[in-house]
């Protein structure tokens, strides 16, 4: 009895045996038998335009751990290294004529695009490649440098920070709360607005060089903001590249890239400072901290006379800094600065969007969703042909300021009272 | 010798299992020297030491007696003060034995081997001459222990007693719980030779009768010389053989016996073991602690998500980490991935066979302090936790990462009391470690599937193994305990006769 059920068992284990076999295509990787590469460059290809130039940021796992077993503190935290390719794909392998372990991507956080790569006609094409790689993860980030991927790698040293890994992530990370740069757009976006072609994406924009034009407050690009530290190529990341079409087009400010995040409902709310002019002294600015209350209201009336776009942008206002007016002690002192912000912003809204119709004409504003609900069918919106009308189109744009809570506020005196007691 | 060893095989087929007188008169002579002897020469006198005769002269009945024990197993105090000194220091006329005597418990037996069964059990036989019957005394006094303190299921609060591997003290620790005329402790002789008895204990309105034969039926048709544990008869009686899980609960304390009996579950208690086995037993049985509804309810449901937390930290840690560290990397946060792969960098083994090395040394250090004599049980853990803990971390042979998830895995496993579950969630535990070792998340998910699988595949005396969790049976008692006032149900798949507890 026991031997025949045994018997019987054994038949199993056999198939089982056979199906471990079978599996053939085995994708175990020892985690320390690999090079993880964290950032990859690319370049165009000066020699051949059928190529690019791959740039890899490989970590090495030893800086930084302190623990028994690890060690080689005096080994570098990274190694930048740059080889024409035909795909990055294919760049593994090439990359693998020097590094010992095979290359992975699953760490894989960031990728650089130089900015003459990016306006070429070309680059969609490279970075489809991406999604044919299964290692990458289609949530990884998309930034745009002037002066070329590879030489920014090379020349990046972040100030803190000595583990590369841990940079980007940081320095994505606070990126997205601060609001000066794009949050939350990845690749999948990317392909995704570059397919629909009708809005704008946004990509981080970022340098290690200064620029000469110099600039105060959120109206800059990265490199403009005159920081001053002793150490040479430090990188600054503000403003936005905008893409149409999966070309680049454009570069955006910090300002602007915020005022794309305040507007567009795809992006999620995020809260950021600011700076207004102060109502009741002209040479000075109030601090504040905003961010979209709910959602952007977009009407589209395209049936009547000239196409016009009504934008209802309602904006939560926090004071920070009050400037010694007491603004939360008066209702009319409110009602003024109100008003006032709402007239800035709108103000802001208005000079932007006649800028995107002048220079690119097309909106990075997520507009297109909002504009096929003013028709009964998809062909009949393809029939209207949303970018073609964009420029001539009215789009007018009205700000509602909520104020914040302020909550219990200490009072300051006047400048007045101060005085008169000295 | 093989052969031989076949031809005792055979023999014990042909001859008669019991031992009794087979060519010996089946009662007794009316004859005292003649029982005497008879006696004597069943049990070997005098090669046997502990096997007493001893004449006396009864003055009221005016005759020669004698009376035949075996003195390692009968009280000797009571032996002299309650029947020697009574029979022959008492002179009075017209008295009868029963009056002469007083110990507790007399009957009057014929039949040899009966009183042969009487004097085995620790009972004084008393003839007398001129009388066709003997009279058995009962004044067994077997040695072993006191009721002890729980040494196996520790609680904090609650009571601290356990079963010790006396029957009959088992059964009163048990009666002290539940002072019922219904609580029913019905015996049964189990093994030939040896003569083993089990108490069958139950409440019997509440138990389900159709149970309750189920257990009477697999006992009775055991056919063997010797059970001498209830851990031996759990392998006689339960459902399958083969299987991992215990399908009984095996627990020392009274507690825990008398609160499940209310529940209608039955409990089989037996001499030698300090211990009772509760069936049908669910897998939430040994999940469960006593202490659960000790504890207040907030107390006793934190301690039992701890619980849960340990069950999945043993049975998946060691498997998940082979599974993403060889398969799915990128499910790895940057840091712990570089902190990974830096630590990995210098051990020599791959990653499955650095852990298979750990959990293998994790549980001999386990077996070697379990079977090592208690004096040199705590160098094996030194030793051990060297070993393991530092040498072979800077040795470079193991990653300290792989110390943790072995120790804190092995650590979990230490969570589940019973020491069959216990087992079967360890050897569960490689079975999912190679799983993962061998298709990563896949092969471990596999795994599970199958193990659920088999896990409601199994029954207890009827009772699935799942159950109240599946098949749906309410009330269900199984990841959390509800408020003492609201547990108004007895377990749905007892089919107990009273359903309600009020």
């Amino acid at each position: 009895m026991f031997k025949q059920s045994l018997h019987h068992y054994s038949k199993h284990l056999w198939i089982i045996f056979v199906l471990i076999l079978l599996t053939g295509c085995w994708d175990q990787q020892e985690i320390s038998k690999q090079a993880y590469v964290v950032a990859i460059g690319m370049d165009k290809y000066e020699k051949n335009p059928n190529k690019i130039k791959v740039s890899y940021l490989i970590a090495n796992p030893d800086v930084g751990q302190a623990s028994t077993g690890g060690g080689g503190q005096s080994e570098p935290p990274a190694v930048v290294m740059s080889f024409p390719a035909n795909d990055i794909t294919t760049a593994k392998d090439i990359a693998n004529m020097e590094v010992a372990k095979p290359i992975s991507y699953d760490m894989l956080k960031i990728i650089i695009v130089s900015e003459e790569f990016a306006r070429d006609e070309n680059f969609v094409k490279w970075l489809y490649d991406t999604t044919k790689e299964p290692e990458i993860k289609m949530d990884i980030r998309m930034l745009v440098v002037p002066e070329g991927a590879a030489a920014f790698l090379n020349r990046n040293k972040p100030i803190l920070e000595t583990r590369p890994h841990e940079y980007y992530e940081l320095i994505l990370r606070h990126g997205d709360v601060t609001g000066l740069v794009p949050p939350t757009d990845d690749l999948l976006t990317f392909f995704r607005i570059a397919e629909a072609g009708e809005d704008m994406f946004l990509a981080i924009y970022g340098t290690t060089t200064e620029s000469d034009e110099k600039h105060t407050d959120f109206n800059v690009k990265a490199g403009e903001l005159p920081i001053q530290a002793k150490v040479k190529d430090r990188p600054s990341y503000a403003g936005a590249a905008a893409f149409f079409q999966g070309k680049m087009v454009d570069i955006y400010t910090a300002e602007e890239a915020r005022l794309v995040i305040l507007m567009n409902n795809t992006y999620a709310d995020t809260t950021m400072l600011d700076t207004v002019n102060d109502p009741f002294n002209k040479d000075n600015k109030l601090a504040v901290q905003i961010h979209r209350n709910g959602i952007t209201n977009t009407k589209m009336d395209f049936h009547k006379g000239k196409p016009r776009i009504k934008v209802k942008v309602p904006i939560n206002v926090q004071i920070v800094n009050h400037s010694m007016h007491n603004i939360s002690y008066s209702a009319s002192k409110r009602h003024t600065l109100k008003r006032s912000i709402e007239q800035e912003f709108q103000e802001r809204f208005q000079k932007f969007i006649d800028k995107t119709k002048e220079e690119t004409k097309a909106q990075p504003f997520g507009w297109s969703l909002a504009a096929r609900k003013a028709f009964a069918t998809i062909p009949a919106y393809e029939a209207f042909r949303f970018n073609k009308q964009y420029p001539d189109m009215e789009v007018s744009v009205t700000v509602e300021v909520i104020l914040g809570q302020d909550g219990r506020q200490n009072k300051t005196p006047t400048m007045q009272d101060l005085r008169d007691k000295k | 010798m093989i052969k031989n060893r076949k031809s005792i095989k055979t023999n014990k087929n042909i001859v008669p299992k019991k031992t009794g007188p087979t060519n010996q008169p089946t009662s007794i002579h009316s004859d005292l020297q003649k029982n005497i002897s008879l006696f004597k020469t069943l049990y070997s006198y005098p090669t046997n030491a502990d096997f007493k005769v001893r004449d006396i002269f009864i003055p009221s009945l005016q005759k020669q007696a004698a009376l035949v024990y075996i003195d390692t197993i009968t009280d000797t105090v009571l032996l002299e003060r309650g029947i020697i000194h009574s029979l022959s220091t008492q002179n009075r006329e017209d008295a009868t034995v029963q009056d002469l005597l007083t110990t507790q418990s007399i009957s009057t037996e014929m039949n040899v081997e009966k009183i042969t069964t009487g004097i085995n059990n620790g009972s004084v036989a008393l003839f007398i001459e001129e009388s066709d019957h003997g009279y058995i005394l009962q004044i067994p006094k077997f040695e072993g222990r006191q009721v002890d303190k729980a040494e196996n299921e520790t609680t904090v609060k609650g009571p601290q007693e356990a079963f010790n591997e006396i029957a009959a003290t088992n059964i009163s620790l048990i009666r002290k719980r539940i002072k019922n005329e219904h609580l029913i402790a019905e015996s049964i002789t189990v093994s030939k030779r040896a003569e083993n008895k089990v108490s069958i204990v139950y409440v019997n309105n509440l138990v389900n009768e159709q149970l309750l034969e189920d257990v009477r039926s697999r006992i009775s048709s055991i056919d063997t010389d010797a059970i001498h544990t209830l851990s031996q008869l759990e392998q006689y009686i339960e459902d399958r053989s083969l299987t991992l899980f215990p399908t009984m609960l095996y627990t020392e304390r009274p507690d825990r016996a008398a609160m499940l009996l209310e529940d209608g579950h039955i409990v089989l208690v037996m001499d030698n073991s300090p211990d009772c086995l509760i069936l049908p037993a669910t897998f939430w049985t040994f999940f469960h602690s006593p202490e659960d509804s000790y504890l207040r309810f907030t107390s006793g449901n934190f301690t039992r998500l701890i619980r849960i937390l340990a069950l999945f930290i043993t049975l998946f840690f060691s498997a998940i980490y082979i599974a993403i560290t060889n398969f799915h990397v990128e499910m790895i946060p940057p840091d712990l991935l570089l902190a990974i792969a830096s630590t990995r960098d210098k051990v020599p083994l791959p990653a499955f066979l650095e852990l298979i090395l750990m959990e293998v040394a994790f549980e001999l250090i386990r077996e070697a302090g379990l079977r090592a004599p208690t004096p040199i049980a705590p160098m094996a853990s030194i030793v051990g936790a060297l070993i393991i803990g530092q040498s072979a971390v800077q040795a470079n042979i193991i990653s300290p990462i792989v110390v943790i998830i072995v120790a804190l895995s092995g650590l979990c496993s230490f969570i589940i009391g019973d020491i069959s579950m216990n087992i079967a969630i360890r050897i569960t535990r490689f079975l999912c470690i190679f799983a993962a070792g061998l298709f990563g998340l896949f092969g471990l998910t596999a795994i599970v599937v199958a193990e659920i699988t088999y896990i409601v595949s199994l029954k207890s005396f009827g009772t699935p193994y799942f159950a109240p969790l599946t098949p749906k049976i309410l009330p269900t008692g199984t990841y959390f305990r509800t408020f003492l006032q609201k547990d108004i149900f007895r377990p749905g798949y007892l089919k107990t006769k009273d359903i309600t507890k009020r």
